[in-house]
């Protein structure tokens, strides 16, 4: 990950942040705020290179935040994130702006690669997790055996006649 | 042998979003199963460990399930 030129000067490096986003946001509101930090992050000097917009998701446990003097819980959140490519003395800026933010509830800054790393698709969406209802099969004419009763009346009689 | 999963699923890197994938490798208390029982080489134990973390700080997944 970390690229030194010969003279010994440090690259950009590839970083993720994830983030939790307070559930009382409107959607609207979400939209405008991983905007917000899209925008931050190119104005700290960070290249973007994916994303993934964020959705609404049950927390595994229940997380406290301090806004405005008052201890607020969450059980839901809305979870995103970018990927981003930016030199290492740009990231402090970063953590700082985000410890600041009143939206974001937690987040996360972690060293990655430029390549796709999620295999699984949307694994964390809220819909995923809950039971499918089993899809009932409507019978149709074709589905349903035309039953002759001469030929049930003929294999009974075999079976009760002593032979 | 056990096969390592993430090799043998050519997974190189363990990411903390892949909730699916990690549960794979809790028990159902939320604890983080053992490199014997989970088969992983010692790299990608290491590598699993970390991704548990980084998503249960998320809350992605439990810290302990009850």
């Amino acid at each position: 990950m970390e690229k030194e030129t010969i003279e010994g000067a440090v690259t950009a490096r590839v970083y993720e942040l994830g983030y939790l986003l307070v559930p009382t946001l409107a959607e609207e509101k979400v939209r405008d705020a991983a905007q917000k930090i899209k925008d931050t992050l190119s104005q700290f000097g960070a290249t973007l290179l994916s994303e993934d917009s964020p959705i609404s998701i049950d927390l595994a446990y229940t997380m406290a935040k301090t806004i405005e003097n008052k201890k607020e819980k969450f059980d839901e959140a809305y979870f995103g994130w970018i990927k981003f490519e930016v030199l290492p003395e740009g990231l402090a800026s970063i953590k700082n702006w985000c410890d600041n933010e009143v939206d974001i509830i937690r987040f996360i800054i972690i060293k990655t690669v430029r390549e796709n790393t999620v295999s699984s698709k949307r694994s964390l969406a809220k819909d995923s997790t809950k039971k499918k209802q089993p899809v009932l099969v409507e019978e149709t004419e074709a589905s349903k055996q035309v039953i002759d009763e001469k030929v049930i009346d003929e294999q009974i009689e075999e079976l009760v006649t002593p032979k | 042998m056990k096969q390592d999963y993430f090799s043998s699923n050519n997974i190189k890197y363990i990411d903390y979003k892949d909730v699916d994938i990690l549960k794979k490798f809790l028990n159902p208390n939320g604890r983080i199963t053992g490199k014997r029982r989970s088969g992983l080489t010692a790299k990608n134990q290491r590598k699993l460990a970390t991704a548990v973390k980084h998503s249960r700080f998320m809350g992605l997944l439990p810290f302990i399930a009850k």
